[in-house]
């Protein structure tokens, strides 16, 4: 049976975050900006069809707030 | 209010002490924590309670766990929980004691260094030795009344060689935990964010603990008394006593040691409350709930959990005759002005839904809805905790406005600020 | 192999290098500040966007993260076009130039000084390329003050060009092309130098500020 989730989710680190907005550009499907443009990430795990790009939006952030973690890791 | 009689027993493991026998138990006829004679003194307090207990880290785990001790600080964490991550982290940790005072609302740490300092100093050396601490700091508000009664305790004790007193910046989230781990590893008393727990690397690398000041004190009192002698009193589910401040329009503001399982409303008469109107449960971050029902809900944390509250930092504001509205806009003015500027849902979040509040009192009908749509986006999206207290204040303040208080804010809405002066009198750093 | 064709090789990638490095170089600057970042619009109270699906601006018709994506894979092109230049210049032997030489400055036998540039903008653009790719790795002002000495790579890139092609400079579609070049990137400098005016830049400098005060009073 294909698994259609992967065990990977995105992890923001709201710190670090400068609102600049490139990772909601690249995964629109779970990254929706709030009205002073920061992210709002879909809750669960990371569908396989959107890793690819998951991993561009967490890639596009130029100062790294964003992260692609094992659930496991970011459960606690 | 209680008699604090205690059992005293032994209970000597191996591995240490727990529960020797004080001398008499004239000791905890009083307040545990807070007598109403304090001993004068070091020596006097080593003559009160005797010796400082040298329990092991299992030893403590164990008693901790047997009496389901809670942090007092306001998250209300298990402390057997945090000893245990200690334990696990298997390197020597160091120890916070968060003497601050952070929440306006709460004076306990304050009454707590006028009237039992060695108590929580002994908590947390037992604690020290049990895990082999490397380090051991006291942080306290730079220029209180409490960092003068510590500094002073602290001389008086043989171990004031370990302790290292911390000044805080007087800041609401300078005595946040991770503040103060940045601020005693060298950096500013700023947030470092949720993402990297600090019992795993704290100051300096490693695992760090922080203890509220009255967690400290209970530990001593635990591991003087072991779990039995410290179960005499108290909800059986959760036993012992807490300190709860309680303030606002009320006679007599104070400090009142209660046995956990207390109905609330007898240290609400204590203190001359009225017996209605709305208070405030659990300080700034807490929760509105009308005074009948609350003097009816018992002082623990399963009684307050089902009544829709939580301990937070044990204070009661009591509201009288002022209003529920004008002091939620006035207390999330205050968040919002000591928001430690470090991530976006605070810096802009806080800012948002104060003025949401305030746009409120002055008759906005279109305020309800932009905070319902508001407060979800800032929940739990903060570095730190901070922005979460604001969200849950203000969603407790919206429940009671389209509840009860359905009347009121309809006043609102047609004519604008009600004219009640706020009870709180915040400033702002 | 005709060893003509090699010069002419070299000559035409190192052309096509630096302007894809001109490229980068612009691209990198529109990227780096937040100007088109959707917060930079409004300010104070704002409505919230009903989930945008496009988000800001776009520039030369891309999102801003295609711009971001366009600058880190348009360096790789760049450095293709570098070994080729740099390949074909070295097989050529017409200027004896040695592996040496690439890399270390001024110790080539002809025009050690603008070689000697060439060889410090390789090193500088190897150590923007190496820390990029371990971007994640390293703490983030290490890599920020790596990638600012692109700022530096860049003009020496510039003037290697200007000054080793020296009969190609003769002609008025390179002096056009170099000439473009140093527009492009300082049009795009004076754009990036701007302060940044976005709410959350302007918010946490105040909350810096408002810290130290904390820490005095």
């Amino acid at each position: 049976m294909a698994r259609t989730a992967t065990d990977l989710t995105l992890q923001w680190n709201p710190i670090d975050c400068r609102a600049f907005g490139l990772c909601a550009e690249e995964l629109p499907e779970g990254i929706v900006l709030d009205e002073w443009g920061y992210p709002l990430l879909a809750a669960g795990p990371i569908p396989v069809r959107l890793l690819r790009r998951a991993r561009a939006a967490a890639a596009a952030c130029p100062v790294l707030a964003l992260k692609l973690v094992a659930r496991s890791r970011s459960a606690s | 209010m209680t008699a604090y009689a205690a059992s005293p027993m032994t209970d000597r493991g191996p591995a240490g002490t727990m529960g020797r026998a004080v001398p008499g138990d004239d000791a905890w006829r009083d307040g545990r924590l807070l007598p109403s004679s304090p001993a004068p003194g070091y020596s006097g307090h080593r003559a009160r309670y005797g010796p400082l207990p040298t329990p092991s880290l299992a030893a403590l785990i164990a008693a901790t766990s047997a009496v389901s001790l809670v942090g007092r600080g306001g998250a209300g964490f298990p402390v057997s929980r945090k000893l245990s991550a200690l334990a696990d982290a298997g390197r020597p940790p160091v120890l916070i004691v968060n003497w601050c005072e952070g929440d306006p609302t709460a004076v306990k740490d304050e009454a707590l260094a006028h009237r039992s300092p060695h108590l929580v100093l002994d908590g947390v050396l037992a604690l020290a030795g049990a895990a082999r601490a490397r380090r051991l700091i006291i942080a306290c508000r730079a220029g209180s009344a409490t960092a003068g009664r510590v500094g002073a305790a602290v001389a008086q004790r043989p171990e004031a060689g370990r302790c290292e007193v911390l000044s805080v910046p007087p800041r609401l989230v300078a005595s946040e935990a991770s503040s103060l781990v940045s601020l005693a590893s060298g950096g500013g008393a700023r947030p470092l964010g949720r993402l990297a727990p600090i019992w795993e690397r704290g100051v300096d690398g490693a695992p760090t603990m922080v203890l509220n000041a009255e967690t400290s004190a209970q530990l001593a009192v635990l591991a003087m008394l072991g779990p039995a002698g410290f179960a005499t009193v108290g909800d059986p589910g959760e036993p012992g006593t807490a300190v709860l401040s309680v303030s606002g329009r009320v006679a007599r503001p104070g400090t009142y040691e209660i046995p956990t399982g207390t109905a609330i409303g007898i240290p609400l008469l204590a203190a001359g409350a009225p017996g209605s109107g709305w208070a405030l449960v659990g300080g700034l971050a807490g929760r509105w709930v009308e005074v009948e029902r609350l003097g009816r809900t018992a002082f623990s944390g399963a009684a307050l959990q089902a009544a829709g509250l939580s301990r937070g930092v044990g204070s009661i504001v009591v509201l009288g005759d002022g209003c529920l509205l004008v002091e939620t806009a006035g207390i999330l003015g205050y968040l919002a002005r000591e928001s430690a500027g470090r991530c976006g849902p605070c810096m802009f979040g806080l800012p948002a839904i104060a003025a949401d509040l305030a746009a409120l009192v002055a008759g906005d009908p279109a305020a309800p809805e932009r905070l319902r749509r508001r407060l979800p986006v800032i929940d739990g999206r903060g570095g730190c905790a901070h922005p979460d207290g604001a969200v849950a204040l203000a969603g407790s303040a919206l429940a009671a406005l389209s509840g009860p208080l359905r009347g009121h804010l309809d006043a609102h809405l047609r004519g604008g600020p009600c004219g009640a002066r706020p009870v709180l009198s915040l400033g702002g750093s | 192999m005709d060893a003509q064709v090699l010069w002419y090789v070299s000559r035409a990638t190192g052309v096509v290098s630096l302007v894809l490095l001109t490229a980068v170089m612009v691209l990198g600057m529109a990227t780096s500040g937040r100007a088109g970042s959707p917060a930079a619009a409004t300010s104070g109270v704002a409505p919230a966007p009903a989930a945008p699906s496009r988000f800001g601006p776009s520039r030369f018709g891309l999102s801003r993260a295609g711009v971001h994506r366009l600058h880190r894979e348009m360096s790789l092109v760049a450095l293709v076009f570098l070994v080729v230049h740099i390949a074909s210049a070295l097989v050529d032997g017409y200027v004896g130039l040695n592996l040496l030489d690439v890399f270390v400055p001024f110790g080539a036998d002809y025009s050690p000084l603008w070689i000697g540039f060439g060889a410090v903008a390789v090193d500088l653009l190897l150590a923007v390329g190496v820390s990029s790719l371990l971007r994640s790795r390293i703490p983030r002002p290490v890599w920020r003050g790596i990638h600012l000495t692109a700022y530096a790579m860049w003009p020496l890139a510039v003037l290697h060009t200007a000054f080793t092609a020296g009969g190609d400079m003769a002609s008025l579609w390179m002096q056009l092309v170099v000439a473009a070049n140093v527009v492009a990137v300082v049009a795009a400098a004076l754009r990036w130098r701007r302060r940044d005016q976005h709410p959350d830049a302007l918010a946490r400098r105040a909350g810096d500020l408002r810290h130290l005060a904390g820490n005095v009073r």
